[in-house]
């Protein structure tokens, strides 16, 4: 009975196939109920009882050779078939557009900064863009015929003779925001704040009448330039790699005293040059005095740098408007 | 400002090049931006022979020539059409780099090159390209009997320098002129500063009051062998300046002893104003550059003073005629005489009896001599000249000269009561007020001080060589003499000067004042000037003749045939002069430098330098002393600076010695010092310096902020929290992104016409000084942004627009937010026009709808966890407002077809518009967030459809069914809107789909279709809507 099994295996071994309709062919020769295999299953019975389980098996073998053999002609057959197929099913085909949401190139690098103060252990916070004369331009030290307060460079939205009603401006800085905090916190104090400010100026490519800054501040009882710079080298040395090549110098702001300002090396080491990234200063001790802090126990670094500039140097940009066109051809470069 | 590098070095002995110093001064604060050569010495460049040229084989405007430069003859290319065999012509020979800049900012230097094939080696010179001109039409052919090789720089005088330009922060006044950049580079490097001396002064009136350190140094003549090594550097103002014996007694530098030939003392001699024919000016300037050889050959052993030190000027105008060269401090003549003169007789014998008329000693030697004898020739010259001069001459001019300045000249100002004037006065030296030929008032608060000095008989000529040439290297354009002696004073002590034609003034009178009414005024650019009341003016006994401390007038500018000048060095208050310079869009050397500060104690030394420089450079005679109103006196003042606070704001460790030591070299004078305390006395040229801070900073800025130690890595922990609304704005923008929207950047300002499409004029907050009346008006939505960067998008071939923005809008309102009146709040907007899906083989165009952007609000409210409670009203038919528990959010709207025209766009456009603020509060009102179990039972759907009036919302009819189907109704959507004659003509027919789920069972229709009748019964009765079978 064996040998029959034997034979049939051949059989199914040798059955040659080439089209879809020989394969038909096989399975009715073989597989179906009424094929070869099927009817050898039914003979189990004339089978000596101790050779069942040795036959069972090698039928089992059978069935399962001349199943595996069909399935792989068919799924070849299948695939090989080009007649079901329309043009459609073209995989080259282009697939439609998914939308892609993005930050702006302003928004990336202000997140770039955050990130980096963040892990300085700075907060954040925000303050109006229409601000009084006193946030703006009094409590930071300006003194009255500063050129900053003049119309020339500054936007005003109120202007008042009455000397109890302040004037009103679009914010020149975001050091205004630096007066709030200090007005409604005690230190110590250690916070950035990001925003918009405007500067009556020409629009070029250039500059802008409008652009964005962040302004760092600390304040605690023993600040000192050592640890604004300190905190100046960390936070290049996160946004540009620790390798990056920077120098300070004296700077002025009203604000500030003494008043510093930082370089970086932009550009290879013979072709580059120095590229002033950031003002900073100590807090000078009138701005204390008119934000209500005592300027002989707290001491205080403040840095402000401008995001614009920043973005421009990282990508490389050369008409500052751009970032106010929102082409989406610029845009969609900012993934 | 422009530094020149040669000029810091006469007061400072500079050990570092122009690179180092320029990395120095930007780490003392004073930022250096740019750094630039003038001039060259033009090395390399040599007068070569042009022995032959062919025509290039392959260009035809190119020649090739054989040129003899000396030691060998090379080929080199040339495209100049005058060039030609036997020319003497300039060669800069290979290696060599001319003043001429290329693109990248280096300049040239010569190459062997090929040009077209042929090779050349060294270039033929134009006028241009030597810097020696502006010519650049040919090449430059130089006189014949030049020899072959010799250095350009023989024959021309050149002058070669660096020039730093520095960017002057506003505290720092001090530093607008050389003197102040070379004391502060001194006090950096411990070097000495050697400041410029006035021989016409004493200590009491011009030094600073109360400071014996700078008074010192003022009044001690400078040592004779450091006035003689400066004679080398060729300072101008120390060769003929003070020289004081080895007593220190100051001799009449117009009269003393000019230099010594073999040991023979040379006397100066004073010569009185000569006469001098403007006309002839141009053609002097013409001689001097078309000068023979033989003169040429005389130049070059005299010039730059190697004769024995005795300065030589050539083809100077005397009366109408022209000599060859003159000595001005002998009075000394010298005529090379060639054929030009021979036919000229008559000619000559007028001008020698002119000359000898003028007292002028003249030698003559042929032009054979100076070609062939030219040993024997110098060998005269020193014999005569010690002949002529080696006795003292003009004795009776001696005495009255060197008298000092005399003291408390001017008048008493305890009682500030203007006017201030000197009617007719000046003292002497007893006190005593003589008459002198003009009058000074000062009748303004805003005049601090007014120095007046008359200097006569002045002629008005191009400045001589080496004033000229500094004042070109720092780009200014020399004028005549005496203007370029006051901006060489400006430039060098930082006052500005002006001087005045004397007998253009009216009555000799100067008078400071403002006027009560505006006044026009035409100042010396020609420009008619309104000038508002309170205009700071100079006047004449007429009227105007300058705007102090801005521009000059037309009337009293100093011109050819001016003869008599009044100098003014003047103090006038710093915020007048930024308002007038302001007011007038016009800023001078002049207003640049008051509108900072300038020292208010230098006017006295400033206006005797001037006139020391004058009479040395345009001869003349200067008054004895000078006319000082001073009725706003500026004393020093003390700081007290605590090494503690310094040390604790610097983070440093310095000792009280290490400070001093620090600042040493600012002329900070030390009154006391302790252990842990300074006081330093500040000069007042310092203005700046006010207070303990400002002099930290000094010490800070000195030692070099680099150099401060800091270890701490600036690593810091703050346990405090970011803000709810930091967290708020930075998730909205994150929800921009990922809904698939790009974020985008708007103008804040917009037009008020603009502004009008959103908002009404009430509510408008508007700039009082706008850029220009497009942006003039705050945005009160962001709106108008969005829908012109689509429309700038769509002008660009794009089809599909996604953007949002994250912004703060303004609004006039009683609902003030920080100022009284202006509410400022942050905006969301999500916006969405054109394509949805742009033309594609998968389907067809398909623009946005407004369920497009629903959807993507929806998922927006879902992700802040605002979906629960949100609620939505119909505001109008194309606006549905959002609200959570009663406060409103925002909207979402088709824009109107009024306002896409106006934006010119053709798309439908769908904008969200939400308050950020708004949602912020929202949030607070939100229940804290807790895990739901997930139901354990299947929910169960039921579907139905009503139809009802078309004027019914689809929104409302929900409102309803929500309210009656009770709490195991989860989801409500609809699957189906149909309209149609079938259902009647104004019918709609609406399908909902309805979800339930009970937490605690599996639902089935039995417990479903009571709630659904009840659901359809109240839309029956509300809506009088009918179920649809």
């Amino acid at each position: 009975m064996l040998d029959k099994v034997k034979a049939l295996q051949k059989e199914v071994e040798a059955f040659s196939v080439s089209n879809s309709n020989e394969l038909e062919n096989f399975r009715l020769e073989f597989l179906s109920k009424n094929g070869k295999i099927q009817s050898l299953f039914k003979m189990m019975g004339k089978v000596a009882n101790e050779d069942k389980a040795t036959f069972g098996k090698s039928m089992n073998d059978l069935k399962n050779l001349a199943q595996d053999k069909f399935d792989s002609l068919q799924n070849e057959f299948k695939s090989s078939t080009t007649s079901s197929k329309t043009a459609l099913d073209d995989i080259t085909l282009t697939a439609p557009l998914s939308p892609i949401g993005s930050l702006h190139p302003l928004t990336q690098t202000l997140e770039e900064m955050k990130s980096i103060f963040y892990r300085l252990g700075f907060t954040i916070a925000h303050g109006p863009e229409i601000e009084d004369d006193f946030h703006n331009f009094t409590a930071l030290n300006f003194p009255p015929n500063h050129p900053a307060r003049d119309e020339q460079d500054t936007f005003f939205v109120r202007k008042s003779d009455n000397p109890d009603v302040d004037d009103l401006v679009l914010r020149t800085h975001t050091s205004p925001v630096q007066i709030r905090l200090m007005e409604n916190q005690k230190p110590p104090i250690r916070a950035i704040m990001p925003g918009r400010v405007y500067r009556n100026e020409a629009v070029s490519p250039k500059s802008y009448f409008l652009f964005h800054q962040v302004e760092a501040l600390y304040v605690d009882e023993n600040v000192s330039v050592a640890d604004l710079k300190d905190t100046l080298i960390t936070f290049v040395k996160l946004m540009y790699g620790n390798d990056v090549k920077f120098r300070l110098r004296p700077g002025f702001f009203p604000f500030t005293e003494p008043s510093l300002e930082m370089d970086i090396w932009w550009g290879s080491k013979e072709e580059g040059k120095w590229l002033e990234i950031l003002g900073s200063g100590m807090v000078d001790p009138n701005v204390f005095k008119a934000a209500g802090v005592d300027p002989e126990k707290y001491t205080g670094f403040a840095w402000g740098m401008g995001v614009e500039r920043i973005a421009i140097l990282k990508h490389g940009i050369d008409d500052i408007r751009s970032f106010y066109d929102n082409d989406i051809r610029f845009l969609e470069q900012f993934n | 400002m422009k530094i020149s590098y040669n000029w810091l070095q006469e007061f400072i002995d500079l050990d570092l090049g122009p690179e180092e110093l320029a990395d120095k001064l930007t780490l003392i604060g004073l930022e250096v931006e740019e750094i630039e050569e003038y001039g060259s010495m033009l090395d390399g460049v040599i007068v070569g022979e042009v022995l032959e040229t062919k025509s290039h084989p392959n260009a035809d405007r190119l020649k090739v020539c054989i040129v003899d430069i000396g030691n060998e003859k090379v080929q080199i290319v040339c495209g100049a059409n005058n060039v030609a065999v036997g020319q003497k012509v300039p060669v800069a020979t290979v290696g060599s780099t001319l003043p001429v800049k290329l693109d990248d900012g280096s300049f040239l230097t010569l190459r062997k090159a090929k040009l077209r094939g042929e090779e050349s080696n060294g270039m033929i010179c134009a006028e241009d390209e030597l810097g020696l001109g502006t010519d650049h039409d040919g090449i430059m052919v130089l006189d014949a009997d030049i020899e072959v090789g010799t250095p350009i720089n023989e024959i021309f005088d050149l002058y070669q320098d660096t020039i730093i330009e520095i960017a002057i922060t506003p505290n720092r006044p001090d530093a607008t002129c050389h003197l102040g950049v070379a004391r502060d580079i001194a006090a950096a490097l411990n070097l000495e500063l050697v400041k410029p001396s006035v021989y016409n002064s004493t200590p009491k009136s011009l030094g600073t009051p109360r400071n014996p350190k700078l008074n010192a140094s003022d009044s001690s003549p400078l040592p004779e062998g450091n006035s003689l090594d400066q004679d080398n550097k060729k300072f101008p103002f120390r060769t003929e300046g003070v020289s004081a014996n080895a007593d220190g007694v100051v001799e009449n530098p117009e009269t003393g002893e000019l230099t010594k030939i073999d040991g023979n003392a040379i006397y100066k001699r004073k010569i009185p104003r000569l006469p001098y024919n403007p006309e002839l000016k141009e053609r002097a300037q013409e001689l001097r550059k078309a000068e023979n050889l033989p003169e040429v050959l005389f130049w070059n052993e005299v010039k730059n003073k190697q004769f024995f030190e005795i300065d030589f000027d050539r083809q100077r105008v005397i009366g109408s005629y022209i000599v060859d060269f003159y000595v001005k401090s002998l009075g000394l003549v010298i005529e090379i005489d060639g054929s030009s003169h021979d036919n000229k007789q008559e000619y000559d014998a007028a001008r020698e009896a002119f000359l000898k008329e003028l007292d002028l000693e003249i030698i003559r030697y042929s032009t054979d001599d100076i070609k062939k004898e030219m040993d024997s020739v110098l060998v005269d010259l020193s014999n005569s000249i010690v002949k002529l001069f080696g006795t003292p001459r003009n004795p009776k001019l001696n005495a009255s000269d060197s008298s000092p300045l005399p003291e408390g000249n001017s008048l008493d100002q305890d009682n500030k009561k203007f006017p201030f004037t000197t009617e007719g006065v000046s003292a002497n030296a007893d006190g005593v007020v003589e008459n002198t030929d003009y009058s000074i008032t000062v009748e303004s608060e805003k005049c601090h001080r007014y120095v007046g000095k008359l200097v006569k008989n002045v002629s008005i000529e191009d400045s001589p060589t080496w004033l000229q040439n500094k004042l070109k290297a720092i780009g200014l354009r020399p004028v005549n003499n005496v203007v370029d002696i006051t901006n060489y004073v400006m430039y060098e002590l930082g006052q500005p000067l002006h001087a005045f034609d004397f007998d253009n003034l009216n009555d000799g009178k100067i008078i400071v004042k403002e006027f009560d009414e505006e006044i026009e005024f035409e100042t010396l650019d020609h420009i008619k000037r309104k000038c508002t009341p309170g205009t700071l003016f100079i006047c004449d006994g007429k009227g105007p003749v300058a705007i102090a401390g801005v521009m000059g007038g037309l009337h009293s500018e100093v011109s050819d045939s001016t003869t008599n000048i009044l100098i003014e060095s003047a103090y006038f208050d710093p915020g007048s002069i930024r308002k007038t310079s302001k007011q007038q869009t016009l800023q001078t050397d002049a207003s640049y430098r008051f509108e900072r500060g300038i020292d208010p104690n230098i006017q006295a030394i400033a206006a005797q330098r001037t006139a020391d420089l004058i009479v040395e450079v345009c001869g003349g005679e200067a008054e004895d002393g000078l006319t000082d109103i001073h009725p706003i006196k500026t004393e020093t003042h003390q700081l007290t600076l605590r090494k503690s606070y310094t040390n604790r704001l610097l983070g440093t460790n310095l000792s009280a010695e290490e400070i001093v030591n620090i600042v040493d070299g600012l002329e900070l004078e030390v009154v006391s010092k302790d252990n842990d305390t300074v006081t330093f006395e500040i000069p007042t040229f310092r203005p700046d310096l006010e207070r303990e801070v400002d002099l930290i900073e000094e010490v800070g800025r000195l030692f070099d902020y680099n150099k401060i130690d800091s270890k701490n890595q600036g690593i810091y922990v703050s346990t405090e929290p970011l803000t709810d609304w930091e967290i708020l704005v930075s998730k909205t923008r994150d929800l921009g992104v990922q809904l698939g929207f790009r974020e985008i950047y708007t103008n804040s300002l917009i037009s008020q016409k603009e502004a009008l499409n959103f908002i009404t004029e009430d509510e408008m907050i508007e700039t009082l000084n706008p850029l220009n009346k497009d942006m003039s008006t705050m945005r009160p939505s962001l709106v108008h942004g969005f829908l012109k960067s689509a429309s700038y998008n769509f002008n660009r071939k794009s089809k599909t627009i996604r953007f949002f923005e994250v912004g703060n809008v303004f609004l006039q309102s009683e609902d003030a937010t920080y100022h009284k009146g202006i509410n400022e709040q942050t905006h969301i907007l999500l916006g969405l026009s054109g394509d949805k899906h742009i033309e594609h083989w998968t389907g067809k165009a398909t623009p946005f709808t407004i369920f497009d952007l629903k959807s993507e609000v929806e998922a927006f409210f879902t992700k802040l966890g605002l979906s629960g409670n949100l609620k939505t009203s119909t505001k109008d038919e194309s606006t549905l407002s959002y609200s959570y528990k009663k406060i409103e959010l925002g909207t979402v709207k088709e824009v109107s077809e009024s306002l896409k025209e106006v934006y010119d766009i053709e798309q439908d456009i769908f904008i969200a518009e939400f308050s950020l603020d708004r949602i912020s509060e929202a949030l607070t009102k939100k229940k804290a967030h807790s895990f739901t179990p997930i139901p354990k039972f299947p929910s169960f759907e039921f579907d139905f459809a009503v139809i009802v009036n078309e004027s019914i919302s689809a929104g409302d009819l929900m409102t309803s069914i929500k309210s009656n189907a009770g709490n195991t109704l989860k989801n409500i959507d609809i699957f189906d809107v149909f309209e149609g004659d079938s259902i009647g003509q104004g019918n709609k027919s609406i399908a909902f789909r309805l979800n339930f789920i009970d937490p605690n069972k599996t639902l089935n229709i039995k417990e479903v279709e009571p709630i659904i009748k009840r659901v359809v019964k109240s839309l029956e009765k509300q809506f009088s809507a009918k179920l649809r079978s």
